[in-house]
C-alpha cells in the first residue's frame, strides 16, 4: 500500500507538490490525470524515491522510498522520457537490471521479449520512441515490481502496443497483486485499465476515487421544460456545468442517478434522459469547477 | 540487527555498481595503459637506444644511468602526470555526467542503489582505471631499466617517490573532480568550475602574496611553491610542483606540510562529496548548480585572481598607486562579469550578482587595510638580540662582487643539492650589529611614508633570524628605497659587513682544500688567457693569499678599482671531504664525493697579495697552457698522470 500523507514538494519558490494525501491501496491501478504541471511527474518521482519531500511522507508498505533500497527494490519506475545507457543494447540493459534487481525474472524477460517485435541486440538509440518504451516494460515488467509507475507511458505506443500493455499489466495486477501508478493525458486508455483515478491540479489532488464510483457519481442530463424553472428550482442539485438553448437544458450533475432524476422529475420536464460521462468528460467538468479557463483557453 | 543488513546491503550494490562501472572501463584502462606506455616505458626504450647508439658511433660512454634519469626527470611531470591529470577528467566527466542529466537521475536515483554506493562505486573503478595503467608502466619502466643495466640505485629513489605522488596526486584531483561533480548542476559547470579554480587560486595566492610584498617592508617576495597555500585548493597545478622540483635535483618531497595537507584533503575532498551526494537534490541536474559554495568560491578567487593581476601589470606599466587600483577595477569587474555569464548562461543575474562583487571589494579592502598599515606590527617587528642564535645575513650591493654570499655544496656530479651554506652573523656583537641595521631599515622605510604604499623595488637585504627557541623570523628589503646618500644606513651596513664573520661564513675559499681545484683559467689585463694546474703548495698558497686579502679588505670598498683587473676561474673535481674537515662538518652525514661550484674572482688592487703570489710565479707569462687546451686539460687530469700535467704548466 502507498499512504501519501500533506506531501509538499518544491522547485525553489515554486510548490509543484501543495501538501496532497491520499492512498493507493494493493493490487490496483491508479490513474493519475491532471492538467499540465500538476505535478504529476512530481509526485511519480517523489514514489519513485527520486525526490526526497520538503513536508509530510510518502510510505510505501510503511517505509518511505527516499535512500531506501529496500522499499526501492520492490518498485520500478518509467519515466517520460526513460533512459539507457549510451550505445546500450536490449540485452546490455536488462544485464544491467538483473544486476540490480534480486528479483529479476530472466524467464519472463525471455516471454517478454517474444512478445515484441523487437531485436535485442540492436542499439536502443537508434529505435523509435514507441519501441524505447516497450523496453523500458519489458525490463520493468522483468523486475517483477510490486509498484510500477508509469509517466506517460501511452506515449509513442501504436494501438496493438497500448492494447498488450493494458493486458500485461492487468495480469500483473490480477495475477501477483502487483500496483501499478500511471500518470497520464491519455484518458481514453485510462478509463480502460485503471480503477482508481486521481485528479490533480496546481500541486493538489481534486479527487481521488474508484473510476466506477466517480463515473457512477456524475451524470450529463439533457431535459426539455417548457417553461424553463428559475434557476432556484435546481437548488439541492450539485450542478457542474450547466448551459442552456432556449428550452432545452445540458447539465453536468454530481450524485446518484436516481436521486438526480427524482428531484428533476419533480420539475415537469417535457423530455429527460441522464447519459453517462467518459472519464475525459468528468476532467473537463471537475477541471472548470478547479477554475480551470477551458472555454477562454479553447476560444 | 537492522545496521548490520543496512551495512551488508551497503556493501552488496557498491561491490556490483564497482563492477559493473568497472566492466564499462576496460577499454579505457586499455587506452590509459598504452598511452602511458607511450609516454614513459617508450620514451626510456627510445633514450637508452639513442644513448647506446652514441656511445658504439663515438668510442665514448655515456652513463646510461644519467641518461635514464635525465629522460625520467623530464618525462614524469611532462608526460606521465599530464597525461594522468588528463585521465582524471576524462574518468570524472564520464563517470559523474549521470548526476548531471534529468533523464539519467531518474533511472539511477529510482534504483535499490544507495547514493553512497552509486558514488563510491564510481569512485572506486574510476581509481582502479587511474592507477592500474601507472603502476603497470612503472613496472615496466622497471624492467627498461633492468634490460639496458641502468643501476638501479641510481634512480630508485626519485622513481619510487614520483609513482607513489602521482598516485596520490591523481586520487586527490579525482576527489577534488568528484567533489565538484556533485556540487555541480551539469558537466559543462563541474568541468569549468575543475579548470577555473586549478588555475585561478594558485594565481590568487601568487598575486596576493606579491602584492603584500611590493606593500610590507620586510615581506619575503620569494616564492615557496611547495608551501601550502600556493597549491591548497588546486590539485592538478600541486601534482606537478614536487616532480619539477625533483626532476631539478632538489630537496623534491621533504616538504611533510605539503604532502600530509593533500593525504588529508583528499580524505576530506571524498568524504564531503559522499556525504553531500546524499541530500543532493535531483532535481538540481542541468540546473546552474546543486550546491552553491563552489560557484561562490570560485566567483571570488576568479575575481580576485584577475583583479590582483590587473592591478600588477596596470602599476608595472604606469608606476603609481592609482593605476594599481585603476588596473584592480577592471580585472575584477570583467572577470566577475565573465563569471557571471558562463555560470548564470547570459546577464539575466548579472545586476543581482554585484552583491557578490561587493564581497569581493570588502575582502580587498580589509586586505589592502592590512598590508598599508604594517600588517599587524610585522613591519616593525625585530628580534631582541639575545634571543637571536644566528642571523644568516645578505647585504644587497655591499658583496655584490664577492664570492661571499654563500655557496652550495653539490653531489659527485653536480646535480643533488647537498647543502646550503648562507652566510652567518653568530656573535653577540655581531648579531646586535644587524639587529641595529634591522632598526634602522625599518626607521628609515616608515619615516618615507606611513600608511605604506605599493612600490616596485628589489628586495637584496636579507635577515633570517634563527631564534633560540628554534623558531626562524624572515625579512627582506629593498636597499634602493633608502641608502640614496644616507648615511647612517650606509655606516650600518659597513659595521656588519666589515666583520670577520660576515666574510668567512658563506665563503666557500674559507672551506676549500686545494685537491678540489683541478685548474685554475686566468685572465689576464692584456685580454690573455692561461690555463693553470699548480701544484697543492702553491694551490694553498693562493686560497691563503685570497682568504688573507678578502679579510683585510673593506666589502663596502669593493667596488673601487674595477679597472685592469685580473679574474681568476676556478675549474673543480668532486673529493670525499677529509673526516674531521671544516668542509666535512658543513655536509654532515653524508658521506658520498661532493663538489663546490666556485665563482670567478676579480683580482684588483684590493687582492694585494693575490696579485704578489700571481706575479711572483708568473702565471700570467706565455709558460701556461694556450686556452683551448683547456677542454683537454680536463679530460687529462681525470684519467693522466698529474704530476706530468704540472711539470708542463706549472712553474
Amino acid at each position: 500500500m502507498i499512504e501519501v500523507k500533506s506531501l509538499v514538494k518544491k522547485f525553489g519558490s515554486t510548490v509543484a507538490l501543495d501538501g496532497i494525501s491520499f492512498t493507493i491501496g494493493g493490487g490496483s491501478v491508479f490513474g493519475l490525470v491532471g492538467s499540465n504541471g500538476a505535478g504529476k511527474s512530481t509526485l511519480l518521482r517523489s514514489l519513485a524515491g527520486i525526490y526526497r519531500p520538503e513536508n509530510g511522507e510518502i510510505l510505501v508498505d510503511g517505509q518511505a522510498p527516499f535512500e531506501n533500497s529496500a522499499v526501492k527494490s520492490r518498485l520500478f519506475f518509467i519515466s517520460d522520457y526513460p533512459y539507457f545507457f549510451q550505445q546500450a543494447s536490449m540485452k546490455e540493459m536488462a544485464d544491467f537490471y538483473s544486476k540490480t534487481y534480486t528479483s529479476w525474472d530472466a524467464q519472463r524477460y525471455q516471454e517478454l521479449c517474444s512478445l515484441f517485435p523487437l531485436d535485442t541486440n540492436a542499439r536502443i538509440i537508434n529505435m523509435s520512441k514507441g519501441m524505447q518504451r516497450q523496453v523500458a516494460l519489458i525490463n520493468a515488467l522483468s523486475v517483477r515490481p510490486s509498484y510500477l509507475l508509469l509517466d506517460e507511458i501511452f506515449d509513442g505506443l501504436d494501438p496493438v502496443m497500448r492494447q498488450l500493455l493494458k493486458k500485461l499489466v492487468s495480469s500483473e495486477v490480477s495475477e501477483r497483486g502487483m500496483s501499478a501508478v500511471i500518470a497520464s493525458h491519455n484518458l481514453r486508455e485510462l478509463e480502460d485499465l485503471c480503477d482508481h483515478v486521481g485528479l490533480m491540479h496546481k500541486g493538489g489532488v481534486i479527487f481521488e476515487q474508484e473510476l466506477d464510483t466517480l463515473k457512477l457519481g456524475i451524470h450529463r442530463v439533457q431535459a426539455v421544460f417548457k417553461p424553463v424553472p428559475a434557476q432556484d428550482a435546481f437548488q439541492g442539485l450539485d450542478i457542474i456545468k450547466q448551459d442552456s438553448r432556449g428550452s432545452l437544458l445540458n447539465l453536468v450533475i454530481r450524485g446518484q442517478r436516481e436521486e438526480i432524476l427524482e428531484k428533476l422529475n419533480a420539475l415537469n420536464p417535457v423530455f429527460i434522459e441522464l447519459l453517462p460521462l467518459t472519464l475525459e468528460e468528468v476532467f473537463i467538468s471537475e477541471m472548470e469547477v478547479a477554475g480551470y479557463d477551458i472555454e477562454n483557453i479553447l476560444k | 540487527m537492522t545496521s548490520k543488513i543496512s551495512s551488508n546491503n551497503l556493501r552488496g550494490e557498491l561491490i556490483q555498481t564497482f563492477l559493473w562501472e568497472l566492466r564499462h572501463r576496460f577499454g579505457l584502462i586499455a587506452l590509459f595503459c598504452g598511452l602511458h606506455f607511450v609516454t614513459l616505458p617508450l620514451v626510456e626504450i627510445l633514450a637508452m637506444n639513442n644513448a647506446q647508439r652514441i656511445n658504439m658511433e663515438n668510442g665514448y660512454m655515456i652513463d646510461m644511468s644519467q641518461r635514464f634519469l635525465n629522460a625520467l626527470s623530464v618525462v614524469l611531470p611532462l608526460c606521465t602526470a599530464s597525461l594522468s591529470l588528463l585521465m582524471v577528467l576524462i574518468l570524472s566527466v564520464l563517470a559523474f555526467q549521470y548526476m548531471h542529466q534529468k533523464r539519467s537521475v531518474d533511472l539511477f536515483h529510482s534504483l535499490p542503489v544507495s547514493r553512497s554506493a552509486l558514488l563510491g562505486g564510481r569512485v572506486l573503478s574510476c581509481l582502479v582505471a587511474l592507477l592500474i595503467p601507472l603502476v603497470l608502466n612503472f613496472a615496466l619502466t622497471l624492467v627498461v631499466a633492468a634490460v639496458y643495466q641502468v643501476a638501479l640505485s641510481e634512480f630508485m629513489g626519485f622513481f619510487l617517490v614520483s609513482l607513489g605522488w602521482i598516485l596520490l596526486m591523481a586520487c586527490a584531483s579525482f576527489f577534488f573532480c568528484s567533489f565538484m561533480a556533485v556540487c555541480s548542476g551539469t558537466t559543462f559547470d563541474m568541468v569549468i568550475s575543475i579548470v577555473v579554480v586549478n588555475i585561478t587560486y594558485p594565481l590568487m595566492i601568487l598575486l596576493g602574496r606579491v602584492t603584500a610584498g611590493m606593500i610590507i617592508p620586510g615581506m619575503n617576495m620569494n616564492i615557496d611553491f611547495q608551501s601550502v597555500p600556493y597549491t591548497a585548493l588546486s590539485p592538478f597545478v600541486a601534482s606537478y610542483l614536487p616532480l619539477i622540483y625533483g626532476s631539478l635535483g632538489e630537496e623534491a618531497f621533504s616538504s611533510v606540510p605539503f604532502l600530509l595537507w593533500w593525504l588529508i584533503l583528499s580524505v576530506v575532498m571524498i568524504a564531503s562529496a559522499l556525504y553531500l551526494y546524499r541530500s543532493r537534490k535531483s532535481e538540481c541536474a542541468e540546473s546552474n548548480y546543486a550546491f552553491p559554495i563552489p560557484k561562490t568560491l570560485i566567483r571570488f578567487v576568479a575575481t580576485a585572481a584577475a583583479g590582483l593581476a590587473g592591478a600588477l601589470v596596470f602599476h608595472s606599466t604606469f608606476d603609481s598607486s592609482a593605476s594599481f587600483f585603476v588596473g584592480l577595477f577592471v580585472g575584477s569587474i570583467i572577470a566577475h562579469i565573465i563569471a557571471e555569464a558562463v555560470y548564470g548562461r547570459g546577464f539575466k543575474g548579472l545586476k543581482r550578482s554585484f552583491a557578490y562583487y561587493g564581497i569581493f571589494l570588502i575582502a580587498f579592502a580589509a586586505f589592502y587595510g592590512i598590508c598599508v598599515t604594517g600588517a599587524f606590527g610585522y613591519d616593525t617587528k625585530i628580534p631582541k638580540a639575545e634571543n637571536v642564535s644566528y642571523v644568516e645575513t645578505r647585504l644587497g650591493h655591499v658583496d655584490a662582487s664577492y664570492p661571499t654570499r654563500g655557496f652550495n655544496i653539490m653531489d659527485e656530479k653536480g646535480n643533488r643539492q647537498i647543502a646550503w651554506i648562507p652566510q652567518t652573523v653568530r656573535k653577540a656583537e655581531n648579531v646586535e650589529k644587524v639587529v641595529a641595521l634591522h632598526t634602522l631599515l625599518v626607521e628609515e622605510i616608515r619615516s618615507k611614508g606611513y600608511p605604506y604604499r605599493i612600490q616596485d623595488s628589489y628586495t637584496d637585504v636579507q635577515l633570517i633570524y634563527h631564534m633560540k627557541d628554534g623558531s626562524v623570523i624572515k625579512r627582506y628589503f629593498a636597499s634602493d628605497l633608502i641608502s640614496n646618500h644616507n648615511n647612517r644606513y650606509e655606516e650600518a651596513v659597513k659595521k656588519v659587513a666589515d666583520t670577520n664573520e660576515y666574510k668567512i661564513s658563506g665563503n666557500p675559499f674559507y672551506y676549500l682544500p686545494p685537491e678540489m681545484i683541478e685548474s685554475i683559467q686566468l685572465y689576464g689585463t692584456k685580454d690573455d688567457e692561461h690555463v693553470l694546474v699548480p701544484d697543492r703548495e702553491k694551490l694553498q698558497e693562493l686560497i691563503d693569499a685570497i682568504k688573507l686579502d678578502m679579510q683585510q679588505s673593506a666589502e663596502s670598498d669593493s667596488y673601487k678599482n674595477v679597472d685592469r683587473q685580473i679574474w681568476l676561474e676556478f675549474r673543480t673535481r668532486a673529493i670525499t671531504p677529509a673526516p674531521g674537515s671544516e668542509l666535512q662538518k658543513l655536509v654532515g652525514n653524508y658521506t658520498g664525493k661532493i663538489t663546490l661550484s666556485l665563482p670567478g674572482m676579480p683580482i684588483n688592487d684590493d687582492f694585494p697579495h693575490t696579485k704578489a703570489l700571481i706575479e711572483k710565479y708568473g702565471w700570467t707569462e706565455d709558460s701556461s697552457v694556450s686556452p683551448t687546451a683547456a677542454s683537454d686539460l680536463h679530460a687529462a687530469t681525470t684519467s693522466a698522470d698529474k704530476s706530468a700535467i704540472r711539470l708542463t704548466v706549472a712553474n
